[in-house]
């Protein structure tokens, strides 16, 4: 948490999101914190007009975040920039 | 039927539901935006309303012929069953793969429109922007007026060879870089690739047959190529279909391994999505010992993903391909999707030679290979 004590930590946050050449662009705001990753990345996804038919994952500083973990459980207590990535293989 | 649409692509044999999975018009909308700007009828930058409709077949909804952008002003574009072409084969693979279908198996697959349904309320706030398309006003007097053409630098072609003789028998990867020049006045467009960025594969590796992305190999190009000058973007992305591994030794071996598959299109409609964004995939030629691998180009043409010849340049560029947008489409527009297709399986590798026959009635052909488990 930073050394955030519970009253400083917002409830709710900000949260940008770019893709990966980060040419688009999600500006969320008032971001509950147990708001799961996988909730913001199909929000940004939609936002974003990508395929409908792959799986992105949400990057933080080159770390994949767990899908089903909340942005509390991440330790996310702030404004925060994150990337989605989609998952493929070349065939 | 009014509202927001949604599309699902349907496999069906004899006449049985097997499959459906939704199906995206996410490059119908970034082709109507590109062509937009092409043209001049759109600022570069500005992000007009825009809605997806179905053009419903003969027998009427849900079976959809094709679907129509409309863009706020009244100004359409219009793509037939062949945006959806990549969607239908990866369905059919993964079918193939699952052994619901079997050798001799025939399928068709239909594309229907539903009116989408009310998602939930958002619990925040979300808005969404994009950059202009990176486009440099310049003067193209050697590319036909509304044509969007790629030149490649050689170096670039010979490192991608390099790279692949290097790696194989393993697939590798490689993010490409350079320019995007836009004649306005004539309504063209060249991408100049300059430069490619080699990357590692992710936690899911790299086979003979695959080439897994990871969050740090989309990460690591794009720092690389911001390092390369202003201006310079990721232009698309290359890979490499190894031949065997006995290949380089049997000169005479005929096989060919350059085409591109269900998977790389999704590679392509998902990690470069840009109009602008074309794939290159190296690989053995028929006509060429496996030590001298060939490229094929592949670019976004009217929403879906075409091959587009290359030629060698006499001078400068080492190669460079036309692809006439316009005329592509209307090619594109007589298709009526009616598709049927037919499995078979040989030597622990099943193919699916898939029949799209167009509305004058010609018939090509698309063929899928993929590896059963354990096989090749």
């Amino acid at each position: 948490m930073n050394g955030a004590t519970a009253e400083q930590v917002p409830q709710l946050v900000n949260v940008t999101i770019h893709d990966w050449e980060r040419t688009r662009r999600v500006e969320m705001e008032g971001v509950p914190r147990n708001v799961t990753f996988a909730e913001l990345v199909d929000e940004a996804r939609r936002q974003m007009g990508l395929s409908i038919d792959t799986e992105y994952q949400a990057v933080r500083g080159g770390m994949k975040l767990n899908h089903m973990q909340t942005l509390e459980e991440a330790g996310i207590d702030g404004d925060t920039d994150l990337e989605i990535h989609p998952e493929v293989s070349a065939g | 039927m009014s509202g927001l649409f949604a599309f699902s692509v349907g496999v069906h044999r004899r006449g049985a539901l097997l499959r459906a999975a939704p199906a995206s018009t996410a490059a119908c909308l970034e082709d109507a935006l590109w062509h937009g700007v092409l043209s001049g009828e759109l600022r570069n930058g500005d992000l007009p309303e825009m809605a997806v409709e179905p053009v419903w077949a003969e027998g009427g909804p849900p079976s959809v012929a094709g679907v129509r952008v409309v863009r706020s002003g009244g100004a359409s574009r219009e793509y037939g069953l062949h945006v959806f072409e990549d969607r239908a084969h990866g369905l059919i693979r993964d079918l193939l793969k699952a052994q619901v279908l079997r050798a001799d198996d025939v399928v068709e697959w239909a594309v229907a429109g539903m009116i989408e349904p009310a998602l939930p309320a958002p619990r925040f706030r979300a808005r969404a922007s994009r950059a202009p398309f990176p486009l440099r006003p310049g003067r193209l007097d050697d590319v036909r007026s509304g044509t969007f053409a790629v030149a490649i630098e050689r170096d670039v072609l010979a490192a991608i060879r390099d790279r692949v003789l290097g790696a194989a028998p393993v697939e590798c990867a490689g993010v490409l870089a350079g320019t995007l020049v836009h004649d306005r006045g004539r309504g063209a467009a060249r991408l100049e690739i300059t430069g490619q960025v080699a990357v590692d594969a992710g936690e899911r590796g790299a086979s003979m047959t695959h080439f897994a992305f990871g969050a740090n190999s989309f990460a690591a190009a794009r720092r690389t190529i911001a390092e390369m000058g202003e201006g310079t973007v990721a232009a698309g992305w290359w890979h490499s279909h190894p031949p065997c591994a006995d290949c380089p030794r049997n000169p005479s071996c005929r096989a060919e391994t350059i085409f591109f598959s269900a998977d790389d299109a999704q590679v392509h409609a998902a990690a470069f999505p840009a109009a602008y964004a074309v794939a290159l995939v190296a690989g053995k030629l028929r006509g060429r010992p496996a030590t001298d691998p060939g490229i094929a180009l592949y670019a976004w043409s009217g929403a879906a993903v075409e091959e587009v010849p290359l030629r060698r340049l006499a001078s400068g560029a080492g190669a460079c391909a036309v692809a006439g947008y316009v005329c592509r489409e209307e090619t594109a527009a007589r298709r009526t999707g009616d598709a049927a297709g037919t499995a078979a399986a040989s030597r622990g590798v099943v193919r699916t030679a898939v029949r799209v026959v167009r509305g004058e009635g010609q018939a090509d052909e698309a063929r899928e290979e993929i590896a059963e488990p354990g096989g090749p």
